[in-house]
This record gives C-alpha cells, sequence and structure tokens, in this order.
C-alpha cells in the first residue's frame, strides 16, 4: 500500500525533503515504518532520539502500535508550544 | 568593582534630568530589567496618587525603561529591556519587554534605567550619550513610521545611533501601540508606545560610548564560552537558528490548537508553515550577544514575522497567503502597532460583524475572513486613528461602544488581547498561566511549555521540585508549574536575557538559576545563589500583584476569555476540549497555594511588608 510521510522540522532535514511516498506491506505499524525510515536515513533515528516526534494519522495522533492504512497520511512533528 | 545601577529621572514637563543610583540593598533584591521596574513603578504611581485614578494617557502616568542586569554584556542572549508604565491598553500594570540592539546602547551611554515623568510641550526625544540627558525637538519626525524615524535620527546623529521609537500609533495614542527598536524588534505589550505619544515623546535614543563595567572579565568569558557551548548542543537552539518561532504554527496546527477565525475554529491552512516563510527570508539576524540569530529579515523590506504575527494575522484572520501574511506584518511594524492585539481584536471585529453584532453601517465596509485588502485599509485605519479604525484603535477598551454581548467574543483576560496564536483550552497549564498572568493574558509571562514533552516522571520532579501529573490535558498540579514558570521568567527578564534560552521555555536543556548565578557574579561581582534567584522571581511577581492590587484587581479577574469555558474545540485532536469552570477555580487555589498567596489572591503580610520596605529605600 502506498502511505504519504511528512516530516516537520527538524525531521525533514535527515531525510532532504519534506514529505515522501513510501510503498508499504498491508499490516505494517507505524513503529515498523519507524524502523524503516531510521534504516533508510541514518542521522533521522538520532534526530528521533534527540527530540522525540508526536505522530500523526491525518487528524488523529498515534503510537507506534497503529496499523497504517492504504493512502493514509502521517506526520512526524516535534511538540513545541513555545511562541 | 562595585554593583551599581544608574538611573535617570527626567522630567519632560520641565526639562529637567537628575541622575543617581538604585539604592545597594533595591538593587540586591530585584537586580535589574522587569524587576527593578516594578519597584520603580509602584513608587511613582503611589507618588502621582491613586493608581485606580491615574490616566495612562497623563503626564502623571511614568514611564520607565530599565535594562536587564546583564544587558549588553557577553552573556548569552543578554540583549533585553522592559518598558513598564500603567497601561492605557488594559488599565493595570503595563509591561512589555524587548530585544535589539537599543538596551546595550542605553548601558553604553552610561544609564541602565529611566524615569520619565511628565509630558513635554513639543513633540520631542531623548538623547542618551557619553552619561548625558539631552530633549531635544522631533517635529521633523513626528508622523514618520518607524524605520523612517529610525533612519532619520541615525542620520543626524550618526552611526552607533540606536533608537526606541514610536510610529503613528503610538503618536495616534492608539491602546495597542508599541516602542521599536528596529525594524521589527518591538516593545509591544500593553500600549507603552501610546504611553511615549501622550508624553509627546518621538524617541529615546541612545549613542553608546563607554563599556559596560565587567567585575570579572576573564571569567565572565570563560563562563560565556561554556554555556554558548551548552546551548549550542540544544536542539531547539539549532532550529531556531534556522527557521525562527514559525516552526512553532505547524506543530500547533497538527495539534488543533491554533486560533483561527477569533478561536471559532482550531487550525488553519499549511501556507503559513515554517517552509512556506522561508521563501520569503533573505537572511537570519541576532540581538545583542545572541547565539540563537532566530529573527528573519524577510524579502519584503522588513523583519519576522513570528509565529505569533503569522498566526494572528494570518491563521487568526483567515488569511492565508504567505506573502500577504508578511506584507501585514512589516505594516504593523512599521506603523509601531503591536501585532498580537492588532490581529486579536480585527479578529474579534471579524466575529462581531460576521453574528451581525456591529454592521457594515457601523464600520463602513463589511470586514470578511480572509479579506486581505480590508484588513490592510483597517490596520492603517487604526493607526491614524480613521472611521471604524478609531474604534478598534481602542483595543479591549472598544467593548464599551459595541453591545454588551460583543465581550463574550473578547479573546482577552484583565482587558489585554492574547499574545500569542495558541488556543489553550487543551492544555490546562497553559490556560492556568493566560489567567494569572500579571499584564493580561500573554504566554511570556509563565508559560509551562515542557508540557507538551510528556517527560518522564522523574525528570519533571527533577524540573518542578515535587512529583507532579504529567497529564497536560489534566488540571492537577498546573499551580505547581505555572508558579515554578513565573519565577524563572521573571529573573531572566530581570537579567536581560532572552527567553529562547531560558531552561523550561521550550525545552528542559537551557539556561537555569545556576547558570544565572554564574553569570551575574562574574559580571557584577554579586554572589547571589541560585535559590536566592529564584525568592527573587518570586518577590517579582508579588510586587506585581500588588500593583495589580492597587489597581483594584482581585481573584475575580484571574479568569479566561467566555469561549474558552464554553465552547469545546471543534476538530483535531483537541477536539471537545474547554475549560471546566470548577476545574479551574481548583486550579486556581493550588496556584495561589504554590505563590503564598491567600484564597482571594492577595500577597503574604511579610512578603509584602518586605516590598514596602523595599520600595520605600527610594524614599519619598
Ligand atoms: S533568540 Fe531571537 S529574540 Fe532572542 S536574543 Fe536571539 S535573535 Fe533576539
Amino acid at each position: 500500500m502506498q502511505v504519504r510521510v511528512r516530516f516537520a522540522e527538524p525531521f525533514w532535514r535527515s531525510i532532504g525533503e519534506r514529505e515522501i511516498e513510501i510503498e508499504l506491506d498491508s499490516n505494517t505499524l507505524v513503529g515498523d515504518l519507524i524502523g524503516l525510515l531510521t534504516q533508510r536515513y541514518s542521522s533521522l533515528g538520532q534526530e528521533f532520539n534527540e527530540a522525540p516526534p508526536v505522530i500523526f494519522l491525518g487528524d488523529e495522533e498515534v503510537d507506534r502500535e497503529t496499523f497504517l492504512t492504504e493512502d493514509c497520511q502521517i506526520h512526524f512533528v516535534w511538540p513545541l508550544a513555545g511562541g | 568593582m562595585e554593583f551599581k545601577s544608574t538611573v535617570a529621572i527626567i522630567n519632560l514637563t520641565t526639562g529637567e534630568s537628575q541622575i543617581t543610583n538604585t539604592p545597594t540593598e533595591l538593587l540586591h533584591a530585584y537586580l535589574g530589567g522587569r524587576g527593578l521596574n516594578m519597584a520603580y513603578l509602584r513608587h511613582y504611581l503611589l507618588i502621582a496618587g491613586d493608581p485606580k485614578e491615574i490616566d495612562p494617557l497623563s503626564p502623571e502616568n511614568p514611564l520607565i525603561f530599565g535594562a536587564g542586569t546583564l544587558t549588553g554584556t557577553i552573556a548569552p542572549n543578554a540583549a533585553r529591556f522592559n518598558i513598564s508604565a500603567k497601561s492605557p491598553e488594559s488599565g493595570i500594570l503595563g509591561d512589555s519587554n524587548c530585544g535589539g540592539f537599543f538596551a546595550a546602547a542605553m548601558r553604553k551611554a552610561g544609564f541602565d534605567r529611566l524615569v520619565i515623568l511628565g509630558r513635554a510641550d513639543h513633540p520631542s526625544y531623548i538623547l542618551l550619550e557619553d552619561g548625558e540627558i539631552i530633549i531635544l525637538l522631533a517635529e521633523n519626525m513626528w508622523g514618520t513610521k518607524v524605520i523612517k524615524a529610525q533612519d532619520l535620527l541615525k542620520e543626524k546623529h550618526g552611526p552607533g545611533t540606536i533608537s526606541a521609537v514610536i510610529g503613528p500609533a503610538g503618536e495616534n495614542l492608539v491602546r495597542m501601540a508599541a516602542v521599536m527598536t528596529g525594524k521589527k524588534n518591538a516593545a509591544g505589550r500593553g500600549g507603552m508606545g501610546a504611553v511615549m505619544g501622550s508624553k509627546n515623546l518621538k524617541a529615546v535614543v541612545a549613542r553608546g560610548g563607554a563599556p559596560i563595567s565587567i567585575a570579572q572579565k576573564d571569567t565572565l568569558r570563560a563562563v560565556r564560552l561554556q554555556q554558548q557551548k551548552y546551548l549550542k548542543d540544544s536542539k531547539i537552539v539549532q532550529v531556531l537558528g534556522k527557521v525562527g518561532t514559525p516552526l512553532l504554527y505547524e506543530v500547533s496546527n497538527r495539534l488543533g490548537a491554533i486560533r483561527t477565525h477569533n478561536s471559532q475554529k482550531n487550525f488553519f491552512e499549511d501556507t503559513l508553515n515554517a517552509e512556506e516563510i522561508e521563501h520569503y527570508v533573505d537572511k537570519m539576524l541576532a540581538c545583542t550577544s545572541c547565539i540563537v540569530h532566530c529573527r528573519h529579515r524577510n524579502t519584503l523590506g522588513g523583519e519576522g514575522p513570528e509565529y505569533s504575527t503569522i498566526g494572528l494575522l494570518g491563521a487568526n484572520l483567515g488569511i492565508a497567503p504567505t506573502d500577504q501574511v508578511i506584507e501585514l506584518n512589516n505594516q504593523v511594524n512599521d506603523l509601531g502597532l503591536d501585532a498580537s492585539s492588532t490581529g486579536t481584536i480585527i479578529g474579534w471585529a471579524m466575529e462581531l460583524y460576521q453574528r451581525g453584532i456591529i454592521t457594515a453601517e457601523d464600520i463602513g465596509n463589511p470586514i470578511e475572513w480572509g479579506d486581505f485588502e480590508t484588513v490592510h485599509e483597517l490596520i492603517d485605519d487604526i493607526a491614524y486613528r480613521r472611521g471604524f479604525g478609531d474604534v478598534l484603535a481602542e483595543s479591549t477598551q472598544a467593548a464599551s461602544q459595541f453591545p454588551p454581548v460583543a465581550r463574550d467574543y473578547l479573546i482577552a483576560v484583565k482587558n489585554l488581547p492574547q499574545s500569542d496564536p495558541h488556543d489553550v483550552r487543551y492544555f490546562k497549564g497553559f490556560a492556568l498561566g493566560i489567567a494569572v498572568a500579571s499584564r493580561g493574558a500573554d504566554h511570556l509571562r509563565n508559560r509551562p511549555t515542557l508540557e507538551v514533552f510528556k517527560l518522564p516522571e522523574d525528570v519533571r520532579e527533577k524540573i518542578y521540585g515535587r512529583a507532579n501529573d504529567p497529564n497536560p490535558e489534566g488540571y492537577k498540579d498546573k499551580g505547581l508549574i505555572v508558579a515554578w514558570s513565573d519565577d524563572i521568567y521573571a529573573v531572566t527578564d530581570s537579567l536581560g536575557i532572552c527567553k529562547f534560552v531560558t531552561h523550561g521555555f521550550n525545552s528542559p536543556h537551557l539556561l537555569g538559576y545556576d547558570h544565572f548565578s554564574d553569570l551575574i557574579s562574574a559580571a557584577t561581582g554579586f554572589d547571589i545563589s541560585p535559590e536566592a534567584l529564584r525568592r527573587l522571581g518570586a518577590r517579582v511577581i508579588d510586587t506585581e500583584r500588588l500593583i495589580n492590587a492597587d489597581f483594584g484587581l482581585t481573584r475575580t479577574d484571574d479568569t479566561l476569555p467566555k469561549r474558552y469555558f464554553d465552547d469545546p474545540m471543534p476538530a483535531r485532536k483537541t477536539k471537545g476540549h474547554k475549560i471546566d469552570r470548577g476545574k479551574f477555580q481548583i486550579m486556581l487555589d493550588e496556584y495561589y497555594y504554590e505563590r503564598g498567596w491567600d484564597q482571594d489572591g492577595q500577597v503574604s503580610l511579610e512578603s509584602s511588608q518586605e516590598i514596602d520596605h523595599l520600595i520605600s529605600l527610594l524614599g519619598a
């Protein structure tokens, strides 16, 4: 299945793109996707450690145990709320 | 080296000035910046009469400029100063913090603090140079916008001239007028620009010559280098230096916490994400001694925008095109308007129009969401007090000219429009923060930003001093974390250090009391422990509470906009959240307890007596 993945600041800098499309098996969990991404983009794992992201599936906040769905959009966002 | 602080008392009515030193005991108790300003403000308000009765736009209102203790030194991000007075916007404590280069120049010109009294006969400006104060006529620059006024002053007094100026908004006594120290650096909150305008004071100009005395130069240098390294390792410092505060927009928007259409909605377009703003960024700039560089120079002729401007002149007004929002940002800055109040007040008027509470007939033109042209025109009209703009120039006080129901849609606390674009109905600690902030609805007084990280329990306990509930949606322990934030932000504002390097503001890996203690000792020779610094922060908060009590404020003023209690957030993760009135009161009780105040929110007798004693050192 096709999944769109969007990276907010600062994560996209490890990828070089703000958004990518990725082909995954059905029954893929968010955690599997993270594993795949951190393997493919070596500095992303470190970024995720330093600044743990909040993960949104569409408009819903989800965790690593959530299943991805066909054509869904995943957002990795660094939680901040200063001003 | 003796730790001293020079204060100039300038009477614009008589043209006389007096230069003196702050009494040592008072200096040690408040240090500088916001803290010491509060002591002077209370003193001069009480001298002028009953603070409740003082017209903020009259010569009786004292206007105080105070640089932080470390401002202008090589301490990290030590750029800032505070301007304080009775606010013409809220009618209570007015206090605004500002960066840029002005405050360092003011100190280098020989002054740590100015107390400006009275009113000049003619449009004037104050020149500070080599320890001297000269009051000059400003007639050729009265009427000019901010950038032009700054250029004229630079032309007249030469390179190295830095000025704090008002634009047309301040001259026209617009209640949300800012004082500007650069193209964007603003002492924006509370209408300090209108107070300057009421004094016929176009600018305060500083030409810094003398270096600031430092007690132990080598030690300060070593501490700076050590802290610089620590800060540069911090993720937030790295990211702010790349994209500035617009980075916050996407986060809040994704969560569903962006004030949109006057908080009727809670998310907006992606066109205001940092990556879109970046297309218009020419360069990142910094304030004095800053190691972050969070400020943009934009390609449309100004600086910024910040997250607050994007949210409040963009999403809040329904304006999505990136270039239009940047243009509005540049416009409000050049007119000398506070972007936060301007965006909030126009958004409020738009909703009143949408609901038919005001009509096109009342206001001259329909004001529809997203109508850039009308908003652009209205902003000019506010600054020049034309037509309906004249009504909105009254800021929250315009409510008296609308039907009573209009107040229900006003996003303000204590008559100050909310400063930032974050809809606080989800994070309950944020809501408590703006409810109790001493100048009204403002995130920079006490926002417990660490709430969003869901930090592990042991880390939270270490930061806040005892175990506390990590659930940001809950109401428990929010008094603790808001009181903790109050104190540390009051200290940074007293030192002149920027919040973007302050422990607890977006990160736990920034400068805290122990770092500040090292900096103060090296810079001034005055030793103050981290514990005593926190007590100093609490003293500042208590002084502000006493000032507001002098203005007649009570527990009932520590509240929130009606919408935050009554209307659930409509979408995204935050959907359904609003503030429960009963639980809010319990949060307030807990906050007062943490502050050592009674259940009416009154400062303890012991603290009040200590503050009275300290302020009495200023004499009669
Ligand atoms: S971080 Fe930004 S606001 Fe703070 S001192 Fe640096 S440039 Fe100025």
